[in-house]
């Protein structure tokens, strides 16, 4: 019976009906595909895809505000993809003309007007990690995603993606002996916008709002062209550049950075449950050399400091408070030590604690 | 801000000359610094010090005087000119006029003095204990400032964010 319904729906007694079923499925196919693509995650991967590949050239404008203070920086760039990347410094004055090239993973600083270049130790941040980030997030549901009207930047009309941390807060346990609830990563980010560019997706502004104080960085792009292709050579060093190696920055292991802060970097015997190290900083401060090691903690991000102490009077007056911060600063031997950062005071005083005197 | 910036803002804040945005700096930084707000106490109490001064009435003759004075030196006369103008030569004049008129500059006498006395207990001299609790506060105040701006470009995304950051571009 059954394959006498088939043949007589397929063969003979109802091809209109067939092909009604084939156009129903076809456009409900198209409407899901259609719907998918309009999801906002969606716009999230397709944002992410043409940082990895498009071919592109520019002008952007980042601000990062602080409190009362704003700083601005201002770069020319070329984009091979996520392949090869050149910078160009405008603003801030004083670092005006310094160059950074990306190529083959690797971060190399060019100063043309002493003609020398340092290979950079560890990775810089790039809009294709950030916006991984937003991704994994947003899968993890740590953080929530919409879509908001529609805008338009550099004259490109733009889809908004909104982004916000998730709330944090734990629902009411029942009577106690209820097991503590495993605290979520206390990310600084409280919500981030993006327009991203409808033929594209490529992200032409963004907006990164932070929890603590007045925290803003805003990036926006002020001019934007799509060439067919770059010349090679704005990605290579010019002919006759020397390589010396970096004496500041950011490092990814700690001999590197000692090499570069001249002193046996000292690091604690305790670190909280799931801390992990995320780079070290080598940054010149006048005749003196500062190391930040920065950990990332469940419980709160924090950076560990160290310099050499120039005499027994270095020690500090009181730690700046800058809630929700907490600060500790002290001095062993001829090393002078500082730690902020969000974590617990009783968890930073054990850390602290630990450091080999 | 660090306090070395404080520090050289610190006159013109207190006069009230400062632009709105370099005065909202500042006073971002005193709502963490504690030093800085008891620099700032010590400033204005020391201004307000000179400004509670007694403040004399000049002579009707100085003023007089002053005033004949005025034009002429804008013209730079020659000696000749200012015997025929009935006016006395500076070296014969100016003698007399300070010795009766020494209450006069004692106002300005008295505030350089205070503001010497002032700048010379608060100013930490290099090798000695306040420059090096200076420096070191200074180094708290960069260690909070980047922690803070460390985390904020993790988020910028531009490597030329995460570059300067780490390279001291700026304070």
């Amino acid at each position: 019976m059954g394959g006498h319904a088939y043949r007589k729906l397929s063969c003979h007694d109802g091809p209109y009906t067939m092909r009604w079923l084939i156009l129903i499925s076809a456009s409900a196919f198209l409407g899901c595909a259609g719907w998918a693509q309009d999801r906002p995650i969606e716009w999230l991967r397709r944002a992410v895809r043409a940082e990895q590949a498009l071919v592109v050239q520019g002008e952007r404008t980042t601000e990062i505000r602080l409190g009362a203070h704003t700083e601005r920086i201002v770069e020319r760039f070329w984009r091979q993809g996520g392949r090869a990347i050149r910078i160009e410094v405008i603003a801030p004055p004083a670092r005006r003309g310094e160059v950074l090239l990306f190529r083959g993973e690797k971060w190399i600083l060019y100063r043309p007007e002493t003609k020398e270049a340092m290979p950079l130790s560890a990775p810089l941040q790039q809009h294709e990690m950030v916006l991984k980030r937003l991704l994994s997030a947003v899968q993890s549901q740590a953080m929530g995603i919409e879509l908001r009207a529609a805008e338009m930047v550099l004259n490109r009309p733009c889809v908004v993606l909104f982004l916000q941390v998730a709330n944090a807060v734990e629902p009411p346990h029942p009577l106690p002996p209820a097991p503590k609830p495993r605290r979520r990563r206390p990310e600084p980010v409280q919500s981030i916008t993006l327009w991203a560019d409808r033929a594209t997706g490529l992200v032409l502004r963004r907006e990164v709002r932070f929890r603590h104080r007045d925290a803003l960085v805003r990036m926006e792009l002020t001019r934007l062209e799509f060439p067919q292709q770059l010349p090679p050579n704005l990605f290579q060093l010019p002919e006759g550049v020397t390589i010396r190696p970096p004496g500041e920055g950011r490092f990814e292991s700690i001999e590197e950075a000692q090499k570069a802060a001249g002193f046996p970097i000292r690091l604690p015997d305790y670190l909280p449950e799931e801390s992990e190290r995320a780079g070290i900083i080598v940054r010149r401060m006048r005749e003196r050399v500062l190391v930040a090691i920065r950990y990332r903690c469940p419980q709160g991000n924090f950076t560990l400091f160290q310099t050499r102490a120039p005499s027994a009077d270095f020690r500090l007056p009181e730690p700046p408070t800058r809630r929700p911060l907490n600060a500790l600063f002290w001095q062993a031997g001829d090393y002078w030590f500082g730690l902020v950062g969000t974590l617990p005071k009783e968890e930073m005083e054990r850390i602290a604690r630990s450091i080999p005197r | 801000m660090n306090c070395g910036r404080f520090k050289k803002l610190l006159w013109s804040y207190v006069e009230g000359i400062l632009s709105v945005a370099e005065r909202q700096v500042c006073e971002a930084h005193l709502t963490h610094c504690a030093r800085c707000r008891q620099r700032l106490q010590a400033a204005q109490l020391t201004r307000a010090s000179l400004q509670a001064l007694p403040r004399y009435a000049a002579p009707e003759r100085l003023l007089k005087r002053v005033r004949a004075e005025i034009p002429a030196q804008r013209g730079q006369p020659t000696v000749a000119t200012m015997q025929g103008n009935g006016i006395r030569q500076p070296t014969e004049r100016l003698t007399p006029v300070i010795l009766r008129h020494w209450r006069w500059a004692l106002a300005p006498a008295l505030g350089a003095l205070i503001a010497l006395l002032w700048w010379w207990s608060h100013s930490p001299v290099e090798g000695g204990k306040g420059y090096a609790a200076s420096q070191a506060q200074e180094y708290a105040d960069t260690c909070v400032d980047l922690h803070q701006q460390l985390e904020m470009v993790e988020w910028a995304g531009t490597p030329t964010a995460s570059y300067l950051v780490t390279t001291d571009h700026t304070q």
